[in-house]
């Protein structure tokens, strides 16, 4: 005998009623129950449907989107470090991204110290990247493009071998030829159908020949390459953009595992350039593959859980969709209640009961919502391959679909309760008495 | 033999409305019914013989007073012991039968079942010989809705059977029926009570139906008002009378 029970006791003999009572008939007379009603089940469930759906929806395309651009950031090698003038930026402040675009602590002068085998021994390559925009003309023809300014090994790190003609060379860079190698769409708005090889573009007023033009890449890039242009850095710096430094020093290291070594030598070897003796006064920040797929994978992370929390909201007024219709279905059978009672329920049976009837709607809910938000995130997977021209992938989002029926049944745990407790808390005798 | 049933001093008091107006639906009832005893309790409405009922079935409790069921006192039992007398040791008949709607009659009689420790294998078995037992094997598949009232309080008698109860309440039984369905009942629960030995203790208000019964008890005002035994004579099912 029983007579005093705490409250852990009684939640654990719930827990323990619910797995000894006869689970199959539980789940059959639910079952039936709910198709009794079945436009209301429907309707009642249409809420926690759709908001199972997008949140399957928003993380399956979340989930693409990071690993479209995780791709794209590895495509560059992970042997890449890529040095950035001004302070390494924290978070996102404005004052370091102004920082980091007004100033000039990468030069030629830090390019040749990095290059020194005594200060960093593990470095391949030094590439020199310069950027802005700029208009550029062919006869009438203007259209306004990003110019790029680097070094003949940038083809292999940007993985951009034109399909018509040549990069530039080694030659041309240290000649300061007025050459340019065109992105697909530069070329299509500059020259039309007609063949761009050879002829002379202008670009602020100075003559380039146009030396090879690159294959669409379609959107999706980090950087447009089709609506780039190439050319050799020195005489975009003299040139076009009229500037000593660099806008960023792409480094590569010799075997990946050296990475950290690397980054440390470039750290001491510019600070002693640089006379600078605390870090926190570093006027230069060296961000490694590692560092921006980190970044990159928090930010997507970020905007999907705060997009899905947006959806997770549909799922609360679901939820009280569902307490509601309960609290109906209760009241509606009371005499049932009162009937079970009468031949030997007791509170915990109906209480079972009900919250059972209550988490099958909504698992039910859940399983259609993972279904249709898997079909939808296919289906946009498909249209941003084909339309779009993506590199995107579909994968089927396992977390999301578990996480997504287990919050379904969690709302029919949360949101049944309370109508279970009502129907189980009716007096046998009141409970058949009602009309 | 020991009474299956003792009552000392039942009352049963309902507090209606804000002003504490107080009604004494059980004004002290005291009695005792005996294994296999067939008691039919009357009295006009209002005379508390229903609160009664719900008392004796543990459908309701007592106010005060002391009820023996099978020689134990009820008093502090749980909710969930008290569900378990319902389901193990009584069976009960309403007046408007209270079968669960849209459900086959053999599920209907299955409902007790759900709520014992029998097996689930043996569920089927029983609620067969329940069904054969009140002779409506022939309609085991069929709905509430597609059965005659006389039919629904006899799926009605098999659910109260099916855990081979110790004493069946039956509720008004006849009330809702014609009177050709409501003696076929009533033959049922005399057949029940004598040959299969089930105590039954049946309230009505028709002194015809109570007739069945080998003892009347009469309520008045929340009191027995007497407690008679029927003689034989006059007993309904013994031919004397007709």
């Amino acid at each position: 005998m029983k007579k005093s029970q705490n409250a852990l006791e009684k939640e654990a003999d719930l827990l323990n009623n619910f797995l000894t009572m006869n689970f199959k008939y539980g789940l059959k007379n639910s079952l039936k129950n709910l198709n009794v009603n079945r436009s209301r089940s429907i309707l009642t469930i249409l809420g926690i449907v759709i908001g199972i759906t997008s949140i399957i929806l928003i993380m399956s395309i979340g989930q693409g989107a990071q690993d479209l651009i995780l791709n794209q950031i590895q495509g560059m090698g992970s042997k890449a470090i890529t040095l950035s003038p001004g302070k390494q930026a924290e978070g996102f402040s404005s004052s370091s991204m102004l920082d980091s675009i007004l100033s000039d602590s990468l030069k030629e002068r830090e390019m040749e110290a990095l290059l020194k085998k005594n200060n960093v021994p593990n470095v391949a390559k030094v590439i020199p990247i310069v950027f802005g925009n700029v208009t550029a003309s062919y006869q009438s023809n203007i259209y306004r493009l990003m110019i790029l300014g680097a070094t003949e090994d940038v083809l292999d790190v940007y993985e951009v071998y034109p399909d018509v003609g040549n990069f530039f060379t080694k030659e041309d860079v240290a000649s300061k030829a007025n050459v340019v190698v065109i992105g697909s769409k530069v070329k299509t708005e500059l020259f039309g159908e007609s063949d761009a090889l050879g002829k002379t573009i202008k670009l602020k007023s100075k003559a380039f020949r146009v030396i090879g033009v690159l294959p669409s890449k379609g959107q999706g890039s980090l950087v447009n390459f089709d609506e780039s242009a190439f050319a050799p850095y020195t005489v975009v710096q003299e040139s076009i953009l009229g500037i000593k430094y660099f806008q960023h020093l792409i480094v590569e290291v010799d075997k990946e595992e050296n990475t950290e070594q690397v980054v440390s030598d470039i750290k001491i070897t510019l600070r002693n350039l640089h006379d600078i003796t605390d870090p926190k006064n570093d006027d230069f920040s060296v961000q490694t593959q590692a560092d921006l797929v980190k970044q990159v994978s928090t930010v997507t992370g970020i905007l999907t859980l705060f997009l899905a929390s947006v959806a997770a909201i549909s799922l609360v007024v679901g939820g009280v969709g569902i307490m509601n219709i309960m609290l109906v279905s209760v009241t509606e059978r009371t005499r049932e209640i009162g009937l079970r009672k009468a031949v030997g329920a007791n509170s915990k049976d109906i209480l079972s009961q009900f919250l059972l009837e209550a988490m099958m709607l909504t698992s039910i809910g859940g399983f259609i919502g993972v279904f249709l938000g898997v079909v939808f995130g296919f289906l946009i997977s498909i249209v941003l391959t084909n339309v779009a021209g993506l590199d995107w992938r579909f994968s089927f989002p396992v977390g999301a679909a578990l996480l997504g029926i287990g919050v379904a049944v969690l709302i029919g745990l949360v949101f049944g309760i309370y109508p279970a407790r009502q129907a189980s808390k009716k007096s046998p005798i009141e409970a058949l008495r009602y009309e | 033999m020991k009474p299956v049933i003792e009552l000392k001093n039942i009352k049963k008091i309902y507090n209606a409305g804000e002003e504490g107006s107080v009604t004494n639906a059980l004004d002290g009832i005291s009695l005792e019914i005996k294994d296999g005893e067939f008691v039919a309790i009357m009295g006009p409405s209002g005379s508390g013989k229903s609160t009664l009922l719900h008392v004796l079935g543990f459908l309701d409790k007592q106010t005060s007073g002391d009820y023996y069921f099978q020689g134990k006192n009820n008093k502090n039992y749980s909710d969930e012991e008290l569900a378990r007398i319902r389901n193990r040791e009584i069976g009960f008949i309403f007046q408007s039968f209270n079968l669960l709607p849209r459900t086959k009659v053999i599920d209907n009689v299955k409902l007790p079942l759900i709520y014992s420790d029998i097996k689930e294998s043996e569920w089927n078995k029983l609620a067969e010989q329940a069904i054969e037992s009140v002779g409506l094997l022939h309609r085991i598949n069929h709905e509430p809705s597609q059965l005659s009232g006389g039919e629904q309080q006899r799926v009605a008698i098999a659910r109260a059977l099916i855990n081979n109860p110790k004493v069946i309440f039956a509720d008004e039984p006849t009330g809702n029926l014609d009177s050709k369905s409501g003696e076929a009942i009533m033959d049922i629960l005399q057949d029940l009570n004598e040959n299969h030995k089930h105590t039954i203790v049946l309230v009505t208000h028709e002194t015809q139906t109570a007739r069945n019964a080998e003892r009347i008890i009469r309520l008045k005002d929340g009191l027995i008002e007497s407690d008679e035994k029927v003689a034989e004579r006059f007993r309904k099912g013994s031919g004397s009378l007709k």
